[in-house]
């Protein structure tokens, strides 16, 4: 049984996901028993192989996605910086024809795109130039809808604790609910050895660094937006930037997690 | 179906247009009843009642974030780290009212440290003699939610600064 790392929100399904973490489809089964988390809390669901040295491999392996996540998330002010610094400014810019710069679908490209709907947005075209099936604005109207999205998931995730779980070959071996400000319960089950528990350490550690990368990602978009800004004419710049932001931080987070699934399946394979 | 944009201070495109192959007209369209709304997409955005949804919920998370910093201030006055074991893990839920784990566990560590320093121990014990398998548990449970509190701390913060560049207008 391979390992799955699962978050699952209640009523929703997860947005912006990094690291080894899928989503979940809500209510989640909480294992062995009739116990549930509070049915606003996030879970957060570790589910290890028997074999306790493909248990730890498989933690292993999501403690580096996580770091690689974190790492190039931490890159993207610079990136964005060179970006501005040599892009075109000014009113009568296009960014699409930025965008032809790079090669297509990288997330510079999108982000320039997005830019572009942006730029348009703010000199003042209205909503009803825009027709059925004009792909750029529906683009940028779906990132928009995608931060929203993040955003309300982070708001709600920020005013409750969250549940971390760790099962092995089904048999849930602790769980713990900790809050933002590290306050902590860890219920174990009698009688774990010590690699056991170091499998629960370490899961929840992986969580918890991946709650706080989500928070990051947030302040990396705003931060992000802040500065194509500076591209734009407007004070409304910043927020109408904002799913641009969000497109090229996600996009550059989608392309590690492809490269590390592939990865992971080379390894496998 | 793409618009035209504005691409001045651009090399303009050659008007490929003019080249085309000439098209048969197609026969004049028999009229066709004008319906009540013509085909545009409405995506919501720019029409004057959510033109500044974004901004809304941007706000509103600032807002959410700004009371969440302040408890979590006064939060981290505090660290509050339990070490239950149990026997039927899966019938332990909990209880926000009181803020514990309840259910069939059993409490067998607590740490409460205050920023003064002030610290409120309670050690296992097994027939009279510290547990220190437990207590060792515990102490790794204890030093993770320091480093968790200082990680999640960090980034609130830099998220709180991140906000305020986009709702500050530039100069």
């Amino acid at each position: 049984m391979p390992a799955i790392f699962e978050l699952t929100l209640p009523e929703e399904e997860p947005i912006g996901l990094v690291g080894p973490w899928e989503s979940q489809a809500a209510p989640v089964s909480y294992a062995l028993g009739e116990a549930e988390a509070d049915p606003a809390a996030p879970v957060w669901k570790v589910s290890l192989p028997a074999d306790p040295f493909e248990a730890e491999q498989a933690l292993a392996q999501a403690e580096a996605q996580v770091a690689e996540a974190e790492s190039a998330l931490a890159t993207v002010p610079a990136r964005l910086d060179a970006l501005t610094a040599s892009a075109p400014r000014g009113a009568a810019v296009s960014f699409e024809v930025v965008s032809y710069g790079f090669e297509a679908e990288t997330p510079e490209a999108e982000m320039f795109s997005l830019l572009e709907q942006a730029r348009q947005l703010e000199q003042g075209r209205g909503v009803e130039s825009y027709a059925i099936g004009d792909a750029a604005y529906a683009a940028w109207e779906q990132a928009r809808i995608q931060f929203e999205t993040f955003t309300g998931q982070l708001q709600r995730e920020v005013m409750h604790f969250a549940w971390v779980e760790t099962n092995v070959a089904g048999h849930l071996l602790a769980r713990t609910t900790v809050g933002w400000s590290g306050d902590s319960d860890t219920v174990w089950l009698v009688d774990l050895d010590a690699q056991q528990i170091a499998l629960h350490r370490r899961s929840l550690q992986v969580a918890v660094k991946t709650r706080a990368l989500r928070m990051r990602m947030f302040s990396t978009v705003t931060g992000g937006a802040a500065k194509l800004s500076m591209l734009l004419t407007t004070p409304a710049g910043a927020l109408l930037a904002l799913p641009a932001a969000w497109k090229y931080v996600t996009e550059i987070l989608a392309l590690i997690k492809t490269h590390q699934n592939l990865t992971q399946g080379e390894t496998h394979g | 179906m793409s618009k035209p944009r504005p691409t001045a201070d651009i090399p303009a495109m050659p008007d490929f247009s003019k080249d085309e192959t000439p098209v048969p007209s197609a026969p004049e369209p028999a009229p066709v009843p004008q319906a009540e709304s013509a085909p545009v997409a409405n995506y919501g955005w720019f029409d004057a009642e959510s033109q500044g949804k974004l901004a809304d919920s941007t706000q509103n998370f600032i807002q959410k974030l700004g009371s969440f910093l302040s408890k979590a201030l006064d939060d981290a006055l505090t660290l509050d780290v339990r070490t239950y074991v149990s026997e039927d893990i899966g019938s332990v839920t909990y209880d926000k009212e009181k803020s514990e784990l309840v259910g069939s566990v059993q409490l067998r560590a607590m740490t409460y440290v205050k920023i003064d320093g002030d610290t409120l121990v309670c050690v296992p014990e097994t027939d009279g003699e510290l547990d220190t398998a437990v207590w060792a548990v515990h102490m790794d449970m204890v030093n993770q939610a320091r480093e968790s509190r200082a990680e999640l701390m960090k980034a609130i913060v830099s998220t709180a600064g991140s906000l305020a560049s986009v709702f500050t207008p530039k100069s």
